[in-house]
């Protein structure tokens, strides 16, 4: 790599976004890039992977196109991107009625960075206005969705190949803090490229691990210690909307005097900017939250994240632990489990796939059976997309091919269940088994380790912290909030 | 007022003559002939759509605990209000809670809550010198809205403050202080993000809807400030974006044929439509329309005579109506002339 090259990614960095050095492996990911290697890219949480985007997609002669998997991340992206001032940004997404699609489309040449689901790449509109431009770069964010549900509900994410054919093959870039080396395998077949992987370490050595055993009795009573002690920026997972809506209850009135609030995929979108953005502002001590609150979102300081509940795999775990300690301090994670909590995942996978009877009756083709009858949306999905990739003329072969595709699947769903099970139980150092799935070695802890090896958990929790809140205290009548939000000094 | 009284009251209002979901249809703002009617009719249009995200299950649930209070009664598929429940509504005045105009701002109020909302975060940030902000409310329109704001007042920023807090302080003053409250404290601005129905309810120790309630509230009482004495407000008045049309869409099309000169049988005819579908149409824009000529579908002298039945019964139900009349006036013109009672047409 020439030195010009380099040189210009330096002061990219701190014209665009204010910062003196890259961080580990940014350099690296944009170099290749820009060299023209379709590149699959590992790097923790919170390590920076946007930036390898979107600097060379801000000072690249053409357009580049972010794919991202989840719309709220994508619009949260772009809100950001311009609020620093970065304003040739634009999200296609599902969420936007036809007009504000095509008044997109209709700017397109105005853009630097368009960020688009996978979904909306399929339409014919879409691309047909995409291949018209110079693509400079075609990202794939959290990579790791192609792999995990793109063979069972998201099909788009899989035929992102041939979409990246349309828009005359531009460089591609695949990111993820949670590609296992089988995952990474996989997005590399589905995406038809030869790709340079520059795979670094996804651990994070700020971050503390432990797992509290409870009893189902007190759980509540568990956590609710915990927080009486902890005072400090704290997130709380649920597996359940309900669930994170009780707990949160529940510590409104246990704690009157913290912020706590709850934040899941079922809330009105008002509401969800709100709590969102009083959860940045930190106006918040506490957020109950399912998993809708997880990949990409970033705040510095947060210390404490909780799982109430397990999540269905490591990589869950793992995203959503990784919001905690951006900031690079010391941060403690917690996840509370009682002996059967696993039976919930389990659950999950039955509402996921669909059961053999229900194969079986969704391609006899009964007409007097609506299969939305008996089918909820994810399970449809499911099958219309196996129906399609199992395409044989006969159909008792076909069935057949489904049901094992089902039964593997399933298989695969039950053993991430066990995998993290195994974790929850080990008495083996956590860190270390916790990023094994992904790579050989582990980097010394940057604190404690874990409660298996020198983080002792009792001590920990019976030292009371605070922490020094930034915001003042509301006022409380009318007259003095207008006056604080409209008058200067 | 609780939202489940406000129930209570809808509920008796509809007593033995609708259902239970036409509550919902009605709180909702439902964009049927049937409903908008059905406001008018039995003189309940001041709650019609003033929550138009209320979700069924919710409404469901207010009425079990209702039911499960022993305060209304369900019937074949209408809401009686029982003894209990009567007491209740008994010496109170819901009809003009809080001066709430549903038919009136329905269309509007959402969005100039949101323009109010973001007009003030703007400037509050910029006054304080932070350009680099999110803005708080995501529509595209409200968002173009608040930028033209800014731009009639050239970017003077300070001054839009002053102005702003000028104007605001006079409308608030006018209204409820608790009302007030209730929505300063969903505004965000510098230093401090605004919060949710649901947070000010918890900390109020009142149901989510009950704040709803009280913010859909201060939002008609500031409209119906600054709309009386528009010169007063000059820059509230600018996030007042127009929609004048209360038609519904078929309605509306219904009205472009008569307008065009054809007669209700011939639009049946031409739309496909039922005779009786048509008819709920032109009770609709006679509600809604001072263009529309009643005289053309009936005589001047039914017409005295539908108004004094329905002086006389003290009703404005159908049927006792209609008992009270010659065979010749059918309930199409009944309901033709309780529309034409609407003064607020436009
Ligand atoms: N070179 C740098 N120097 C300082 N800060 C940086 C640098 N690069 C990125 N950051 C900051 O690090 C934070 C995390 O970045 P980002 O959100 O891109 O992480 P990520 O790798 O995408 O994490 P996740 O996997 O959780 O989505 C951001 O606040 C970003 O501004
Ligand atoms: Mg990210
Ligand atoms: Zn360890």
């Amino acid at each position: 790599m020439n030195s010009a090259i380099s040189n210009d990614i330096d002061q990219a960095l701190i014209s665009l976004f204010g910062f003196k050095q890259f961080r580990v492996g940014q350099r690296e990911i944009i170099e290749s890039i820009r060299s023209g290697n379709h590149t699959l890219a590992t790097l923790p949480t919170g390590s920076g992977k946007s930036i390898c985007y979107q600097l060379p997609a801000l000072i690249g002669e053409g357009m580049t196109v972010v794919v991202s998997p989840l719309i709220s991340l994508m619009v949260d992206q772009v809100k950001l991107l311009k609020a620093q001032g970065i304003k040739r940004v634009a999200s296609l997404n599902s969420m936007m009625n036809a007009k504000q699609k095509s008044a997109v489309i209709h700017r397109l040449d105005t853009y630097k960075l368009l960020y688009c689901s996978p979904e909306m790449l399929q339409q014919e509109q879409v691309q047909l206005a995409l291949s018209n431009k110079t693509i400079d770069y075609f990202v794939i964010d959290e990579a790791h969705c192609i792999s995990q549900w793109g063979h069972e509900f998201r099909p788009d994410f899989l035929r992102l190949k041939d979409v990246i054919k349309k828009l005359n093959n531009p460089t591609v870039l695949a990111l993820s803090a949670t590609a296992t080396p089988s995952i990474r395998q996989d997005i590399i077949k589905q995406l038809e490229l030869p790709m340079k992987q520059l795979v670094y370490p996804i651990d994070r050595p700020n971050i503390t691990f432990s797992v509290d055993e409870v009893t189902p009795n007190n759980k509540d009573e568990r956590l609710i210690d915990l927080i009486e002690q902890k005072n400090i920026p704290t997130m709380i997972y649920f597996s359940s909307r309900k669930v994170s809506e009780a707990i949160y209850r529940l510590l409104q009135n246990k704690f009157p005097e913290r912020e706590v609030a709850y934040y899941h995929g079922g809330m009105e979108q008002d509401e969800r900017l709100l709590i969102q953005q009083q959860f940045m502002n930190n106006q918040l001590d506490i957020i109950c939250c399912t998993s809708a609150f997880g990949m990409g979102v970033n705040k510095s300081n947060i210390r404490l994240v909780i799982h109430y509940h397990m999540p269905s795999t490591i990589e869950s775990f793992i995203q959503e632990v990784g919001r905690a300690g951006r900031d690079g301090k010391q941060s403690v994670s917690i996840l509370l489990y009682a002996p059967g909590d696993e039976y919930l995942p389990f659950q999950l996978i039955q509402t996921e796939l669909p059961t053999e009877n229900e194969v079986n009756l969704f391609f006899s083709e009964d007409i007097h059976k609506q299969p939305e009858d008996y089918l909820n949306e994810t399970k449809l999905r499911f099958l219309e997309l196996q129906k399609e990739q199992h395409h044989t003329t006969d159909q008792n072969e076909q069935v057949q091919r489904v049901i094992q595709y089902r039964n593997d699947r399933e298989q695969i769903k039950q053993q991430s269940i066990f995998k993290l099970v195994d974790w929850i139980k080990t008495g083996a150092c956590r860190r270390a088994r916790l990023f094994s799935h992904f790579q050989q070695d582990v980097s010394n802890a940057q604190y404690e380790c874990c409660d298996c090896c020198d983080f002792r958990l009792e001590e920990w929790r019976n030292k009371p912290e605070t922490y020094q809140k930034k915001n003042k205290p509301r006022k409380n009548n009318w007259e003095a909030m207008l006056g604080e939000l409209l008058i200067k000094g | 007022m609780h939202y489940r009284e406000l129930l209570l009251f809808l509920f008796k209002k509809l007593e033995h003559e609708r259902s239970v979901n036409a509550v919902f249809h009605l709180l909702k703002g439902k964009k049927s002939a049937q409903t908008l009617q059905d406001a008018y009719l039995f003189q309940i249009e001041n709650f019609y759509g003033i929550d138009r995200k209320l979700k069924k299950p919710t409404f469901d649930v207010y009425v079990r605990e209702l039911t499960e209070n022993r305060l209304v009664r369900v019937e074949n598929d209408q809401a009686i209000v029982t003894e209990q429940g009567n007491q209740i509504l008994r010496g109170r005045n819901f009809q003009s809670y809080y001066q709430i105009k549903g038919h009136k701002y329905h269309q509007i109020d959402r969005e100039f809550k949101q323009g109010l909302i973001l007009l003030i975060q703007t400037v509050s940030m910029l006054i304080h010198g932070e350009n680099k902000f999110i803005p708080i409310v995501d529509q595209p329109y409200i968002q173009s809205r608040v930028r033209e704001v800014l731009r009639d007042y050239s970017m003077q920023f300070d001054m839009i403050a002053e102005q702003l807090y000028g104007e605001l302080h006079t409308a608030l003053s006018t209204i409820d202080e608790h009302l007030a409250t209730v929505l300063l404290k969903q505004c965000s601005g510098y230093a401090r993000v605004g919060m949710s129905e649901q947070q000010i309810a918890v900390e109020e120790n009142r149901n989510k809807e009950d704040l709803h309630l009280q913010t859909v509230a201060a939002i008609h009482n500031i409209l119906d400030t600054i709309t009386e004495q528009t010169e007063q407000y000059t820059l509230l008045t600018k996030l007042i974006l127009k929609k004048t049309n209360r038609l519904t869409v078929s309605a509306q099309e219904t009205f472009d044929f008569y307008q065009a000169g054809h007669t209700l049988e011939e639009i049946a005819l031409i739309r496909q439509l039922k005779i009786s579908t048509i008819q709920d149409h032109f009770v609709e824009i006679a509600t809604h329309k001072k263009v529309f000529n009643i005289y053309s579908f009936i005589s001047k002298q039914h017409l005295d005579e539908i108004q004094e039945a329905i002086q006389n019964t003290s009703t404005r139900k159908l049927k006792p109506i209609k008992e009270q009349l010659r065979e010749e006036i059918d309930y199409f013109h009944i309901r033709l002339a309780i529309a034409n009672m609407n003064d607020d047409k436009e």
